[in-house]
């Protein structure tokens, strides 16, 4: 009788996948119909209800999805952060699959972000990049997490995998924090400060009315829903696509 | 910069708004479709393997 019990050798997927739907739960169903109607009205705020700015004039209205779709992508890093260390404490696959589509969503989202900042900044500064600390930091976050997928590509194990992202991904969330805190503290940057104070040489009073303020925290709201949206169906597909290779590998050993 | 986008006489600020608006519902939309393309490849997959197992 065997009595090796190590949880090295075990098999890292100790319960099989849940069969998958192949419909999408009503609850899911519903919030993403809800969040296609908080995107239509985030829309609207960004380009109805808050008023030209006075310098800058249409081109300004980016920076409602421009920050939203930012805070969004620290969320879903913070989520891989989280799902890492729960990983790395409990062994359990499941979080690795979290962390993964935390990752993927989040790229997607800081990539808005990072489109749709320099069609602003061509406008408002006269070139679209600089190598400003804030511009550089972000541009390295984005890196950071694109290596993610890539160190996920090149490791076989699932439980090495795993493993490794989750480590991967607490220490990416240092860009995160440097990006959304450290920047604004240790360096001068032009890129204005949305929220909290700046010791830097950062805009900090974007002078915004009553209206812009309610279109940027709507556009919050709506992105937070976006993630939260996006990242249940991705989760449902890392599911579906371990479920899959699991049944591929039985298929194989039969 | 970008007024070859939108017809003559509308603001350059308007054409870079419009602009920035595509490459963040482009992305967005992109990203969807990737999804859903992969789910129903995987839901393929699925049926195929269940193929092999009944014919085993």
């Amino acid at each position: 009788m065997s009595t090796i019990t190590s949880r090295s050798i075990r098999p890292v997927e100790e319960k099989p996948a849940a069969t998958p739907r192949a419909g999408a739960p009503l609850t899911l169903r519903l919030l993403t119909g809800f969040t296609l109607l908080m995107v239509l009205a985030a829309a609207y705020m960004a380009f109805v209800y808050a008023p030209t700015e006075i310098t800058m004039g249409a081109v300004q209205r980016i920076f409602y999805f421009h920050v939203g779709s930012a805070w969004a992508g620290a969320l879903a890093f913070l989520v891989t952060a989280g799902a890492g260390i729960i990983y790395l404490i409990s062994r359990n696959i499941a979080w690795d699959r979290v962390g993964h589509s935390a990752v993927e969503v989040g790229l997607a989202l800081l990539t808005m972000t990072l489109l749709s900042g320099p069609v602003w900044a061509q406008y408002a500064w006269g070139k679209a990049w600089t190598w400003d600390p804030k511009l550089t930091s972000a541009a390295v976050m984005w890196l950071a997490y694109a290596a993610y997928l890539m160190l996920r590509q090149g490791l076989e194990d699932p439980s090495r995998r795993a493993r490794f992202s989750s480590v991967y991904g607490i220490i990416a969330f240092a860009s995160v924090i440097m990006t959304y805190f450290g920047v604004r503290f240790i360096a001068a940057t032009i890129h204005p400060t949305v929220i909290g104070p700046s010791a830097g040489t950062a805009e900090t009073d974007m002078g915004m009315t009553t209206a812009m303020v309610h279109a940027m925290l709507f556009s919050f709201l709506t992105f937070t829903f976006v993630f939260a949206t996006a990242f249940w169906h991705r989760l449902r597909l890392a599911n579906l696509t371990d479920f899959v290779n699991q049944r591929k590998t039985e298929a194989l050993y039969e | 910069m970008f007024e070859w986008l939108t017809p003559p006489g509308v603001p350059d600020s308007v054409s870079h708004m419009l602009l920035g608006y595509a490459f963040i519902f482009g992305t967005g939309i992109a990203y969807a479709a990737s999804l859903v393309f992969r789910r129903r490849s995987q839901l393929r997959d699925l049926v195929v393997l269940e193929e092999i197992n009944k014919d085993n």
